[in-house]
């Protein structure tokens, strides 16, 4: 173990030791620990094998920024080591890895690594023969590829959305952002202050000499009633009007903030040199986090590259800890560590001016090379420069240039409710920060009308020591990482501009760097100076690649949140299931798709449908859509709408309704009554009615018609009563209104009273039989339903479901908008030229009806039938295709076995040469069998439609 | 006799309302009359009722538009009036049967809400008397601010068709509070 004594490991409770294992090897740690933390604290280091060379790999930035710390979770791949705590049984596993972390049968890729420079892909997955990506390399890298696996059978979680609303919101927790954010609040203004860590604090919670300021601004923070502080919360991108997705676990906040101070700090840079990605080498701020959050000791033999104080501060903090600290090597010519220097002089620290041009070790540092000497050590602790973290300043519209003078990179913001704040806008000292984060927060205090004040800037008296440009060369041997994500190296960026890539975006997408989990978090400034050195430029004309949300990967589960399918429910719901209905999903509706045993579907639904043929049946049709369309010129309305005449309807008939788009496509049909002068019901389909009646009010908004639509889908149940004895029922029905055959003939429509409810009756129906409609409003459905249920004993009235209806109306050819029609289908393809009016000046689709009728009929739907057994598979059924010369010319719409007619039936789109009376045409089955049948019209029950006018 | 989705043998008679860290009340069956279309707000006007501003609540009427208003409250001789009055008077929007109307309230009122409803409805930002028409429980609905029964809350009308819906997904929004 290599723990150190408390106060180090601000963040663990050492009372409470956890076990968990990995590898297969059981290690404890302690609460709060996370999984890289408590791995260090017993010497594991590597955590990882590389993604391309499997070289082994350990924690660098202890911030969850490379790929390295990827873990796999039984439920859960590519887990952040460094930032996924601990909990006790919890299994972790390495990723990437053949066989195990230890002993990676592939690690013999690392010697390979001259065989696959950048932009091998393209060239060497071509061949050798034609199909040999389809064949060979494909499957190969389909096998190697990705990181950790996806559990399948993972079980359930829950995950949760909420919006929330400020009028400011910090992102960081760190000194600029509390100090912005108390300033803000403590000026009244409703501030939420979202930070990733665990606690507040940000780098004060690990950088040497910042307890007091810490204390003290998480002393002000608590006395703070308008501020709300999340912790452990990613802020995962800006988006248009400061809406920011906040992440917390398996929550996602919608947030909407009037002001946003981004106060998302700075990111330390590795340095380069030969094999900079061993076990044991890593930043200053990772060293820092590892003591003084997770009290571990992270080595025992140390030596520093500090180009920065920090890189010093680091040095002083490890002697604490009881680490060796062998040297401290400052690469900046003439660089001085000042005060701190001389601290660690005094220690008995050597400070070397110079470089490091390499490491050496297998699984773990062992060694560095300085100067051309060899320093023993087994850990390497850099402190080299940082940069902002742009991802969201970028996003939301700020602009980042390069100061040659500083080498580091700095924000523009345009002109919006947002402010940066602290290092982020490349500052470092305390004072410096704080001072920064005040005015950050009186200029958002301003534009929210709150109280504020102008705050003067204070000089940086670090910022100019903050950053070096160091001089980056290829190493002979390579091995010299640029992104440790795609193990890209000095030599294939260099190599990338001899190719004659210039653009970043352009390197990027060849080379891949920065595409990986880290997105170029260490590697963009590297690149940029490589890249910048090579086409001769500066690294301001280099510039870095786009920064697109999300900041940080983030699961489908967060984005989709509770799964909520939509659920409507007729007003007869609980009377269905009383009846035994099998209840299915149609849409958001739960219609009954037949009543009975469920074992005996297929007899049940038979046996419905007789009972319309030959008796009574009754359907549940309250998901029918339905419109009001009311006023003067409900009339002229409805004649633009539809390919109908409505304006003459009498009152008290009904009329078809056929709806076209302006592309002269059928989207809709129903039927219209006239209810009144200036009174239509309309039906629409159910799944089209919402689309329908937005339609209406679009159109009625262009027209500035006197009228006004109301869709009252749900206010109005309905009821079809259809069958040879149909009328027997509503005449037997305590009704006012007159259903006799001479007093209410077919296609008429009655307003009335049944039972005391008040109905619209129609004489319309789906079945082809004698039908009646009977439409209530909802609530009364359950009564004139149990009146209609009690009139039809005497004939034995039977309910039927979906699933009846759907044959009973294939057996009489009418159409399923939506399943018979798509996207092109045009009443003449559909035979329904009867339903368009040539004497009407207009309505919506007529001019594209009568161009495309001029350019002949493509195909056309029409009726066919098979008298192959019940079961038989010899029979094309829905989806499948029409052929014509073995060219597909049309599919089959609908396909049924009829039990009235005992035979196959079907709709299907044949070529428009083929559509007369007796055509064969041929048709493949599902089978492959291709089988012949003559074509026919659509009504394959009763043509003459004599029944339902009876 | 009505018959609306919570009654007895009405659709969502199987669902229990929550009430526990947020309360549900039923008040579909409480009167309402709407009306809609050219002539609405002078016909309502000429019954002696002000009318508020669109999307306010005031004097019982709750304006969703121009010529949509929802009186609501009992309104059986309003409605025997307008039936008897002569066009224009607007038309009837049958708010009484194609809306269901919830109360919400309680302990997690906010929390849940904010999981539910896309609009800030704090006191500082959602006013009395103000009405939202928006999404809530995944649902169109028409939102104010609403003490019922003496209990501060909020008035929902949504499609009465997904009165279960709605009821179900509350308590789901609702589970995360009651679990602690």
């Amino acid at each position: 173990m290599t723990r150190l004594p408390a106060p180090w490991g601000s963040r663990i409770n050492r009372d409470k030791p956890v076990s968990f294992r990995f590898e297969g090897t059981k290690f404890t740690g302690f609460e709060g620990d996370v999984i890289a933390s408590s791995l260090a604290a017993n010497d594991q280091w590597m955590l990882s094998r590389s993604f391309k060379y499997h070289r082994p790999r350990g924690l660098m930035s202890m911030a969850g920024s490379e790929a390295d710390t990827l873990v796999q979770l039984p439920s859960d791949p590519n887990v952040q080591a460094d930032r996924h705590q601990i909990s006790e049984g919890l299994q972790v596993t390495a990723q990437n890895v053949n066989g195990s972390l230890a002993n990676d049968r592939d690690a013999f890729m690392d010697k390979l690594g001259r065989f696959m420079p950048v932009g091998f892909y393209y060239r060497t997955f071509m061949g050798p023969t034609r199909n040999a990506w389809l064949k060979f390399w494909e499957p190969l890298i389909r096998k190697k590829a990705g990181l950790g696996v996806l559990n399948t059978d993972a079980t359930h979680q829950d995950y949760e959305k909420a919006n929330l609303f400020c009028d400011l919101l910090v992102v960081g927790g760190g000194a600029a952002g509390l100090t912005a954010a108390i300033e803000a609040a403590e000026a009244g203004a409703d501030v939420i202050l979202a930070e990733m860590e665990p606690d507040i604090g940000g780098a004060l919670t690990y950088r040497r000499d910042s307890s007091d300021l810490l204390d003290d601004l998480r002393t002000r923070a608590t006395a703070c009633p308008t501020l709300r502080i999340m912790t452990d919360t990613l802020v995962n991108g800006w988006y248009e009007d400061n809406w920011l997705p906040l992440i917390r676990g398996n929550k996602l906040f919608k947030t909407r903030a009037v002001e946003v101070i981004l106060a998302t700090g700075a990111i330390e840079q590795p340095a380069v040199f030969r094999n900079n990605d061993l076990p044991g080498i890593m930043l200053g701020s990772a060293a820092q986090r590892l003591m003084r959050h997770y009290g571990v000791k992270p080595g025992n033999r140390a030596v520093v590259l500090a180009a920065n104080p920090d890189g010093y501060r680091v040095a002083l903090d490890l002697l604490d800890a009881g680490v060796e600290v062998a040297a401290v090597v400052d690469p900046r010519a003439g660089g001085s560590g000042g005060d701190l220097a001389d601290a660690l002089r005094r220690k008995g620290v050597k400070i070397l001016t110079g470089d490091i041009t390499g490491a050496q070790g297998k699984k773990h540092l062992q060694s560095v090379t300085v100067n051309g000497q060899n320093i023993p050590c087994d850990l390497l602790v850099m402190s080299v420069g940082s940069v902002p973290m742009w991802q969201l300043p970028c996003q939301a519209g700020a602009k980042l240039s390069y100061d040659q003078d500083h080498a580091r990179f700095s924000l523009t913001l345009p002109d919006a409710p947002l402010h940066i704040a602290g290092s982020v806008n490349g500052l470092s000292s305390h004072d410096a920060v704080t001072t920064d984060a005040t005015r950050a927060a009186h200029q958002a205090l301003a534009r929210l009308d709150l109280p504020h004040r102008d705050i003067a800037r204070v000089e940086d008296t670090e910022a100019a020591f903050a950053n070096f440009e160091p001089t980056i060369t290829a190493h002979p041997k390579g091995k010299d990482f640029i992104d440790r994500d795609e193990d890209i190296q000095v030599k294939d960026l260099q190599n990338a501009t001899k190719e004659g890539y210039r653009e970043l975006e352009l390197i990027k997408r060849f080379t891949t760097v920065g595409m990986g989990p880290s997105q170029g978090r260490h590697s963009a400034l590297a690149t940029a100076r490589i890249v910048a050195k090579a086409t001769d430029r500066s690294i301001a004309e280099t510039g870095v690649t786009t920064a697109r949300p999300p900041f940080a990967p983030e699961t489908l589960g967060v984005l989709s949140g509770h799964h909520h399918p939509a659920e409507r429910r007729t007003a007869l719901h609980q009377e269905h299931l009383r009846l035994g209905a099998d209840m299915r999903p149609v849409g958001a509706w739960w219609r009954p798709y037949f009543y009975g045993d469920k074992t005996n579907a297929r007899r049940l639904i038979d046996e419905e449908v007789q009972a319309v043929r030959e008796n009574a049946g009754v359907l549940d049709v309250s998901t029918l859509g339905g419109l009001e369309v009311r006023g003067p010129d409900a009339g002229e309305f409805l004649n633009r709408i539809y390919t109908m005449a409505y304006k003459k309807q009498p009152v008290g008939r009904c009329r078809y309704c056929l709806m076209t788009n302006e592309m002269g496509t059928v989207i809709d049909d129903g039927v219209a009554l006239r209810l009144a002068d200036d009174l239509y019901y309309v039906t629409a389909t159910t799944g089209a009615v919402a689309r329908v009646y937005a339609d209406m009010l679009f159109w009625n908004a262009q027209w500035q018609l006197d009228v006004d639509v109301l869709n009252v889908t749900s206010a109005f149940s309905g009821f079809n009563i259809t069958g040879p004895n149909a009328r027997q029922v509503v005449e037997a029905l305590n009704s006012n209104i007159d259903f006799s055959r001479e007093g209410f003939a077919y296609l008429e429509g009655r307003e009335g009273q049944v039972a005391g409810v008040p109905v619209r009756a129609m004489r319309i129906g789906f079945t082809g039989e004698l039908s009646y409609e009977l439409h209530c409003p909802s609530s009364h459905a359950l009564t004139l339903w149990q009146a209609i249920m009690e009139a039809g004993k005497s004939v034995n009235l039977r309910p039927y479901g979906l699933e009846a209806s759907r044959i009973l109306r294939l057996e009489k050819g009418h159409i399923l908008i939506g399943q018979d029609t798509d996207a092109l289908t045009s009443p003449d393809e559909l035979g329904f030229g009867w339903a368009v009016s040539k004497t009407k000046p207009f309505f919506i689709g007529k001019r594209a009806i009568e161009m495309r009728r001029n350019k002949g009929l493509p195909r056309k739907l029409v009726g066919l039938s098979f008298d192959a057994p019940r079961d038989s598979q010899d029979v094309p059924q829905e989806s499948c295709l029409v052929l014509r010369d073995n060219v597909p010319v049309g599919h089959v719409t609908s396909s049924l076995w009829s039990p009235t007619l005992n035979k196959h039936i079907a709709l299907a789109y044949v070529h428009g040469d083929d559509s007369d009376i007796g055509t064969q045409v041929t048709l493949k089955c599902r089978n492959g069998k291709l089988l012949n049948a003559p074509v026919e019209g659509h009504a394959f029950f009763d043509p003459d439609n004599k029944r339902q006018e009876v | 006799m009505k018959t609306f989705p919570l009654s007895p043998g009405g659709a969502a008679d199987n669902v229990t309302l929550i009430d526990d860290v947020i309360t549900l009340t039923d008040l579909t069956p409480l009167p309402r009359f709407g009306l809609k279309g050219r002539g609405s707000a002078a016909w309502l006007q000429t019954q002696g009722r002000p009318l508020p501003q669109i999307n306010q609540i005031a004097n019982g009427v709750l304006r969703l538009g121009r010529e949509d208003l929802v009186v609501v409250e009992a309104a059986d001789d309003l409605r025997a009036k307008w039936h008897a009055a002569p066009s224009p008077k607007g038309y009837n929007a049958w708010r009484e049967e194609t809306w269901a109307w919830m109360h919400l309230s309680g302990q997690h009122l906010g929390d849940v809400l904010a999981k539910i409803c896309p609009v800030d409805l704090s006191p500082a930002a959602f006013k009395d008397n103000q009405i939202a028409q928006t999404r809530v429980g995944y649902l169109e609905a028409i939102i104010w601010r609403h003490t019922h029964e003496g209990r501060e809350g909020f008035s929902v009308f949504f499609d009465i068709a997904a009165t279960a819906f709605f009821a179900n997904a509350v308590t789901t929004a609702a589970r995360e509070f009651s679990e602690g």
